[in-house]
């Protein structure tokens, strides 16, 4: 008995001293709130936080959320987590996430719309070393061909199909992790990746652009829209005044940090663990996605805009490659979009 | 105190072996076989060690936020798995029913797991709590479990026609001769509770050793070092883990020393 | 007695899980966690998607088990040795099972990537991620059968002036088979579950390739039926250590 007490006794004493370390360690994340009454809206992110998101971090530092009475809490994401499903049960109000990825959860009937384009073009592209020989997307057959299954292996399939490929017996499809050492290392052929990250990772492991052949998906025609925000639609019923609020914050927080992505750098570096990650990288992550964001010419009021061809297109091949059977009663509510549009014109 | 020298020096030479293995291993991969992922498969030890204490003060903030997280698991999944343990072996049919199922918890990945813990709990950090636990709790029931079983059936029989109750037989007899059993089952779970705070990091957080790991994998060439500064900081916090259990084992069940004998020595 | 006490206790573990999954069908679950069908799928769905892939979901967990065995195996025999030459020289050896446990404590996500890039992608880089995590629960508790002896039985055998090999052949090893086994039983699960979840990074098949990808699309029901296949797996490697425990502990307590 004597032991057991003493067992006990050392694991409270044990306990008590972690979270000691625990408390201090979480003491500086209450945000301080001044007087004002902020609206709280959580924002799962799709990723780690990066660059990728720079828009959404612009606007909470430069104070435009907090102008439309709304403090955004960022949770990032991750491997295991799917940011549709973390929209869907209510653990946060919007999330980002791939635009054909969210089309089967609409279809099951998750509670979560479209409200937002992130990216008005495709960023995906298919890399290979100079010496396989791919030169078009022909020349894929017989490959080891890396791919993001479950969240991004669509747009190879519609590249294939265009071309005459079949999927599972032309080529080898095969499920590419988070890093790019599967094509380092030679386990496969052609790898999947953004223009945004792999392909800049690729250049500072010391290839050459020359080294490499690349098979464009927007300009091949089968690229699918890629980060897009939703929300909940309970949520969204309730507050439109909100959505349409944190919209407005949004699309300016996007509009300058394209146009400034040294600065928005700045900005998104203060949410970053620092020596796991490379400043010098952050940028040029940046510059591309303001590449994406904001393509030639397009002005504040018209980001984040729904384009109704293009979404179009993208279910289009959503429902021929059977991601989804039948189209969702209602993929995307303009309403927010519309309403904080027109206040920014 | 010649014996703790000796294995004090044993254990200095095993440290110092490993890292001379590492080094030399590293110089071949990179000068014999001129392999280009050097960097990734095994970059010199003195690289790694460099950018370690380069970058000791974050790694260890990130190292706290981990092994805090990984406590809070480890103290739930024992509690539970000290408890389901307990209640299998008080009826025994319990114990026979339950054991396929528990396995077959352990089947369910966290990314199946996750949607489910958070539309139950809507938290983020109650959600990762519950995950972390659910990882850790395995191990323990399962030693826990069996050391219950190995009680010898003549003891039971004994104190039970002293005391009559039991509670008392639990608490005098049963549970103090499981506790050699729990602390293996412990021993095998405090790292495990290491790498279930890092699995559960997984799920998206500001900070943490995963994070580190996974941000350095998805950044490529520029992050290799400080990936394998990640990895030994969370083989340590492991380490750390197994130490203290080793230790408070020390301190609590030391009536086994009695059959240890000294003989091989 | 003990065969008949066995099919009670089996019939009704069977009983409580038939219990169990009706609970889950009629939707019991559903209503007190206020779970949509589309987060957990009805056992119906399951089976449905389970039949009409049948095929797929054998050939993948074929791989998938096909990886645990040898990985389990080796990482068994080599924890096992660990443990063998940690009680031989106690001194030297505790340092090498300190390194044991470290390996143990190298998170899934540093490993699988590493071997990936040590072994390529194929089934090798899976079954060395189930190696290095099946080595420590075998050495630790090898290690404990090895040293941890019954009361007096040391003395005995002193008494008799055997050498220490006698008393490592007649005395320790024998007296480690339950610790052992009981370290086959742990690893059979961990084992399973490490070349699962190796599966989810680099790979071309298995039931964790399968798996992650399945359920990042929302295909619900057959991800489930992923893991029912992945928890029969299980099952049987457990089942099949638990037989092999039975008996090889009726020899063990009739040597005694």
């Amino acid at each position: 008995m004597n032991k057991i007490a003493k067992f006990m006794g050392l694991l409270v004493a044990l306990s008590l001293v972690i979270g000691l370390v625990a408390g201090c360690g979480n003491s500086n994340s209450d945000s301080a709130d001044n007087g004002k009454k902020l609206t709280s809206v959580r924002l799962q992110l799709k990723w780690l936080p990066s660059a990728q998101f720079m828009g959404f971090y612009y606007a909470k530092e430069k104070g435009y959320y907090a102008e439309e009475g709304i403090d955004v809490d960022f949770i990032p994401g991750g491997p295991d987590i799917v940011a549709t499903n973390q929209v869907s049960v209510g653990a946060a109000e919007f999330g980002i996430a791939n635009l054909y990825s969210i089309l089967p959860f609409e279809e099951q009937g998750h509670p979560i719309t479209e409200v937002g384009q992130i990216f008005q073009k495709s960023s995906f592209m298919l890399v290979s070393k100079k010496d396989k020989g791919i030169n078009s997307p022909k020349d894929l057959a017989g490959k080891k061909v890396g791919a993001w299954l479950g969240t991004a292996e669509y747009p190879i399939y519609a590249l294939l199909d265009k071309y005459g490929l079949n999927k599972d017996k032309d080529l080898m499809l095969v499920k590419q992790d988070n890093s790019m050492d599967a094509f380092l290392n030679g386990s496969i052929d052609v790898a999947s990746a953004h223009t945004y990250n792999e392909y800049l990772v690729l250049l500072e492991s010391g290839l050459a652009a020359s080294d490499l052949n690349v098979i464009d998906l927007e300009q091949e025609g089968s690229g699918m829209l890629e980060d897009c925000l939703i929300a909940n639609t309970e949520w969204l019923a309730n507050n439109p005044e909100v959505a349409a609020k944190f919209m407005r914050a949004t699309m300016r927080g996007w509009a300058e940090a394209c146009k400034d992505p040294e600065g928005a750098t700045e900005i998104v570096w203060k949410y970053l663990d620092h020596s796991s990650n490379n400043k010098a990288h952050q940028l040029a992550f940046a510059k591309e996605i303001a590449k994406l964001v904001m393509p030639q010419g397009i002005t504040t009021d018209k980001i984040c805009y729904l384009d109704e061809k293009s979404i179009k297109a993208t279910e289009d091949l959503a429902l021929k490659y059977k991601i989804i059977k039948k189209l969702p009663e209602k993929v995307y509510d303009k309403q927010p979009w519309e309403q904080a549009a027109k206040s920014l014109q | 105190m010649e014996a703790r020298r000796t294995k004090n020096i044993a254990a200095l030479v095993w440290f110092v072996g490993l890292i001379l293995a590492w080094e030399c291993g590293a110089w071949v991969l990179q000068n014999v076989m001129h392999d280009s992922m050097h960097m990734q498969k095994l970059p010199y030890f003195h690289q790694v060690a460099g950018t370690f204490l380069v970058n000791f003060n974050s790694l260890l903030a990130s190292a706290m936020v981990t092994l805090s997280r990984a406590f809070i698991g480890f103290i739930l999944g024992a509690v539970v798995g000290v408890a389901v343990a307990i209640v299998m072996s008080l009826a025994k049919f319990v114990g026979k029913m339950l054991f396929p199922y528990l396995i077959i918890s352990q089947m369910i990945p966290v990314l199946a797991l996750a949607p489910i813990v958070y539309s139950i709990v809507k938290s983020q950090d109650a959600a990762r709590i519950m995950l972390s636990a659910f990882i850790t709790f395995f191990p323990v029931a399962v030693n826990m479990y069996s050391g219950l079983k190995s009680v010898d059936k003549d003891k039971i029989e004994l104190v039970y026609s002293y005391t009559a109750t039991k509670i008392d037989t639990y608490c005098k007899l049963m549970i103090p001769a499981a506790l050699p059993h729990l602390f293996s089952g412990l021993k095998l779970s405090a790292p495990a509770a290491i790498t279930a705070a890092i699995l559960v990091e997984m799920l998206g957080t500001k900070e943490g050793i995963g994070i580190k790991i996974l941000n350095s994998l998805y950044y490529g060439a520029n992050g290799a070092l400080i990936f394998w500064a990640s990895v030994i900081m969370a083989a340590l916090l492991g380490i750390f883990g197994y130490a203290v259990i080793a230790f408070i084992e020390k301190l609590v069940v030391h009536w086994e020393k009695g059959d240890r004998e000294e003989g091989v020595s | 007695m003990q065969r008949s006490g066995n099919l009670v206790n089996g019939i009704i573990a069977v009983m409580f899980g038939i219990l169990f999954i009706f609970c889950w069908q009629v939707g019991g679950f559903h209503v007190l966690l206020q779970l949509k069908p589309y987060q957990l799928p009805l056992p119906t769905d399951i089976a449905g998607a389970l039949y009409s892939n049948f095929d797929v979901v054998m050939e993948n967990t074929k791989f998938t088990m096909c990886e645990a065995l040898v990985g389990i195996f080796l990482g068994s025999i080599l924890g096992f040795m660990f443990a063998m030459l940690t009680a031989i020289f106690p001194k030297w050896g505790s340092g090498g099972l300190t390194l044991v446990t470290a390996f143990n404590a190298v998170p899934m996500i540093a490993m699988a990537p590493i071997m990936n890039n040590w072994f390529g992608m194929g089934m090798s880089s899976k079954i060395a991620v189930v190696t290095m995590f099946s080595m420590a629960p075998m050495a630790i508790n090898t290690y404990r059968g090895l040293t941890v002896l019954k009361p007096f039985t040391l003395d005995l055998l002193n008494s008799y002036a055997a050498d220490k090999k006698t008393i490592f052949l007649k005395l320790r090893l024998p007296n480690s088979v339950p610790n052992v086994l009981t370290a086959l039983k742990i690893n059979t699960t961990i084992g399973l579950m490490a070349a699962i979840c190796s599966e989810f990074f680099t790979s071309y098949h298995g039931i964790g390739f399968e798996l992650s990808t399945v359920l990042k699309l929302s295909q619900m029901s057959l991800g489930w039926a992923y893991i029912v296949a992945a928890a029969l797996c299980g099952i049987l490697m457990y089942g099949v250590v638990s037989l092999v425990e039975y008996y090889a502990l009726k020899w063990h307590t009739s040597q005694q």
